[in-house]
């Protein structure tokens, strides 16, 4: 019989060895790699290293999904059970808080360890493509290895100290990019007053800095990897990285058993939150919701899914102080950037903000929702389940005012210059811009769309599952596309296959909204 | 359609992936009635429940029609769910808002304007007893409460049929009556309420008919007396329950004409119980009878049996496979 500690633990293995899924997410990852061994090989053929071109990618892509993992996949191990008032009677039970962590967590983390390993075998294959040597595949899976014990670690740590996934997944994120932003800001810190003229470069203070960020650079999986995949790598594969990040997964899992009961002893009642939005006889009531719009549907999302006014005011402080810093920048560290050139970086930045909030909001607008069983209510309207859909999204797009405020004045700075620009290049030019934009247009439109999608259909996780099946169907997009660019076609099937696959996706949004509102 | 019918369901039937959920089901429910609607779980309770509240297309089938006042609820969608309110069996809240900012966005969605909205949810706030509550968070108010914020939300736009899945389930007694006291009032308003429910004792005061369900089909639908009197075709049971043991009052009343049984009362009990044609034998004559033969009459009542019992013998036992 298997002992309490582990009850749970063996639960989840067998449980994950019974789904198909388990299967089809394996099998997925072994034709996802051998497609894009396929792309290499067809994009530079046999010359070039294909083989460490080819293991290059592999090992970055997994650098990414497990970073996503984290924040999606291992944040929500703990904090479900909260949101879903179950943590209580798993504590009912006869196991311990020891053995909820290793049940629930540790679980996850085999599993993905076990993702690692079914794709060794086939990124074996880069040995022999060339370029690339054992001991550097070695050397990378230990380093991918570690990194995924730390994510998976810290990520239990914030899911028990966090009451939502949200906030957990927002706690991953933050402490793992401090660390990452830790080394180029401590080496910039560094090295500041050292420009400035202020100290110099000896002093035993830029020496201490200098360390600091040396010692967060050398637990950086990016870095590791980088230096893995440098020709000539003979180092051993437990390297301080290694060792680092299963120390700080350790540490993350015993701090996470310690904070266990000051976190979750207690079932606390998991109403959604109302940050940002005040009462209506508050002090703050210049904040709240007031009364309902016309648009009662478009009311709701832009108060209760967006943060309503408040938000909106901080965005416009948030987005609005690196424009600041850009357009001050001291003359003795090279700024400040040309009228020109700080034009366009508004216009990318905001356009990078702006679908960034767009993606976020797409994967909760229903999913809450479904979340909270509220899609009957909806669904009971006179205007039927489809126009409350369109109504809600005409919620979310007050929210994006800040970034294209910022935006539109970005435009108005280069509008010279783009316009001359314009003027300058011949016809032939201009279809290929239009057809450019026309591309990136229906690829957002699309990516959002299959946000909004996955999020009606996976608990949890819509977003990273949308980006990480988006990456899939783009690197097959782009295998296509290269493989017609020989006979110098242009966009344009691209363009009717992309919105095609986006009506279908939009139709099936409706369909799975009836859907979910008839199960209640 | 009979215009004094709210729900008109002609041979509905739906099926499911792996069983099907409702065989041939018809019945009526009648305006301004309380209409219980019941039958052990996996019925098919909450699946008419949904088809009523359009949130369930029915599966199409010749002969089939369902009418919500005269309406077809896929062909008049829209006109339908104006007409009604429903109360899922689960609480379908958004707990981050206060009761005053959930009454005033559903009053918006289903289109009502301010001065409108405001007079409607002073009423319902009203009714259910929730005005002093009305900037409270939901997710602040106990579970009784938030059924009764639930029951405002069906009401805000004033809907004429109310459809209910288990309203009062969860809720302490105390709540369960207030609830059934709210119900009450609404009939007294001019509302059809359609309730389904598993407290058999609370149905079988409030609603004037009833429909059960087993198993997809309809064992039984018409009124409550109907259901729960102890009657067998013409044949009407009454206990009539004398001060004392009276011999020539129970010989006469076996002599008149149409009495098929008199049955001798239990040692310290005098309850007589009278069988007899109910078209043949007027109530009257039977007391005036009793009376002139000189006995102290104590009451007198039909024999009627309890719901469960009635619930009991016409519902199948075992789960549903």
């Amino acid at each position: 019989m298997t002992s309490p500690l582990l009850a749970l633990f063996v639960r989840s293995l067998r449980e994950d060895n019974r789904v198909k899924l388990t299967y089809f997410a394996r099998a997925g990852l072994i034709a996802f790699i051998l497609l894009f061994l396929f792309t290499i090989q067809t994009s530079i053929g046999w010359g070039g290293a294909p083989g460490l071109r080819f293991f290059d990618s592999v090992i970055n892509i997994n650098l990414c999904f497990t970073l996503l993992a984290g924040v999606s996949y291992f944040a929500s191990v703990i904090a479900e059970e909260k949101e879903e008032m179950t943590l209580g009677l798993l504590r009912m039970t006869n196991l311990n808080p020891l053995s909820i962590l290793l049940g629930k967590s540790t679980s996850r983390l085999c599993g993905a360890l076990l993702l690692l390993a079914a794709q060794l075998p086939f990124t074996l294959l880069a040995i022999t493509l060339g370029g690339v040597s054992l001991g550097q595949v070695v050397a990378a899976y230990c380093a991918l290895a570690a990194f995924i014990v730390f994510m998976s670690n810290l990520a239990l740590l914030a899911s028990v100290i966090c009451r939502r996934t949200g906030g957990a997944a927002l706690f991953t994120g933050l402490v793992f990019f401090t660390v990452i932003i830790a080394v180029p800001v401590a080496n910039w810190l560094a090295m500041l007053p050292v420009r400035l003229g202020l100290i110099v470069s000896s002093s035993a203070w830029v020496g201490t800095l200098n360390s600091i960020a040396a010692l967060a650079d050398k637990v950086s999986p990016f870095t590791r990897v980088n230096e893995i995949l440098r020709t000539g790598f003979h180092e051993s594969p437990l390297c301080f990285q290694v060792v680092s990040n299963l120390a700080l997964g350790a540490g993350c899992f015993l701090l996470a058993w310690a904070v266990f009961e000051i976190f979750c002893g207690e079932q606390k009642e998991s109403a959604p939150s109302r940050a940002g939005i005040a009462r209506r006889h508050s002090l703050f009531r210049a904040f709240s919701p007031g009364r309902t719009w016309h648009r009662a549907l478009a009311w709701k999302d832009f108060y209760f899914l967006t943060g309503g006014k408040l938000v909106m005011l901080l965005k416009f402080v948030v987005y609005g102080i690196p424009l600041v810093i850009i357009h001050f920048w001291p003359v003795a560290l090279g700024g400040p950037p040309r009228w020109k050139i700080f034009g366009f970086s508004i216009v990318w930045m905001m356009l990078v903000f702006m679908g960034i909030e767009l993606a976020f909001v797409m994967s909760r607008v229903f999913r809450i929702e479904r979340q909270w069983q509220t899609l009957s209510s909806l669904a009971m309207l006179p205007q039927g389940i489809r126009r409350v859909a369109y109504q809600k999204l005409l919620g979310v797009f007050p929210a994006l005012i800040p970034a294209f405020c910022y935006f539109l004045l970005g435009v108005w700075i280069v509008v010279e210059a783009l316009s001359k620009e314009w003027h300058a290049a011949g016809a032939e030019t201009h279809n290929e811009w239009m057809e450019a934009m026309v591309y990136a247009a229906s690829q957002i439109i699309f990516f959002l769309h299959l946000v909004a999608n996955l999020s009606l259909r996976v608990k949890r996780g819509g977003l990273p599952l949308a980006m990480g099946t988006y990456f899939i169907l783009s690197m097959a997009t782009g295998l296509g596309m290269s493989a017609m660019r020989y006979g110098n076609s242009s966009m344009i099937p691209f363009i009717v296959l992309t919105v095609v696959a986006t009506v279908f996706l939009h139709v099936n949004i409706g369909q799975r909204l009836e859907a979910l509102a008839a199960e209640g | 359609m009979d215009t004094d019918n709210v729900i008109d369901i002609q041979n509905l039937s739906h099926r499911y992936k792996t069983h099907q959920a409702l065989g041939s089901v018809t019945f009526c429910v009648q305006r301004q009635s309380i209409h219980g609607f019941v039958g052990p779980n996996g019925a098919g309770k909450t699946t008419t429940l949904k088809i009523l509240a359009t949130l369930l297309k029915p599966q199409s089938r010749g002969g089939q029609s369902v009418q919500v006042f005269g309406k077809d609820i896929v062909r008049e969608c829209k006109a339908v769910r104006r007409k009604i309110g429903f109360m899922p069996d689960h609480f379908s809240m958004y707990r981050q808002m206060t009761v005053l900012e959930y009454l005033d966005f559903f009053g918006a969605a289903y289109g009502l304007g301010i001065a409108e909205r405001d007079k409607t949810i002073d009423d319902v706030l009203a009714l259910t007893d929730m005005a002093g509550r009305k900037d409270d968070l939901i997710s602040g108010l106990s579970r009784g409460m938030q059924q009764r914020v639930s029951l405002a939300r069906v009401l805000v736009h004033d809907p004429d049929l109310l459809l209910l899945d288990e309203p009062a389930s969860g809720l302490d007694p105390r709540a369960r009556i207030e609830l059934m006291e709210i119900l009450e009032e609404l009939r007294r308003l001019g509302k059809t309420i359609f309730i389904s429910s598993h407290i058999l004792s609370e149905l079988a005061t409030l609603c004037d008919h009833v429909t059960i369900l087993d198993r997809g089909e309809v064992k039984y639908t018409g009124t409550m007396r109907g259901l729960i009197a102890n009657a067998d075709g013409a044949a009407a049971i009454y206990h009539l329950t004398l001060a004392a043991e009276h011999p020539p009052a129970s010989d006469a009343l076996a002599r008149l004409p149409g009495m098929q049984r008199v049955t001798p009362p239990l040692p310290n009990e005098a309850r007589y119980t009278l069988t007899f044609d109910r078209a043949q034998l007027p109530l009257n004559t039977i007391l005036l009878t009793a009376l002139t033969a000189g006995a102290q009459v104590v009451s007198f009542a039909e024999d009627v049996k309890h719901l469960n019992q009635a619930f009991m013998d016409l519902t199948e036992p075992g789960v549903r496979t």
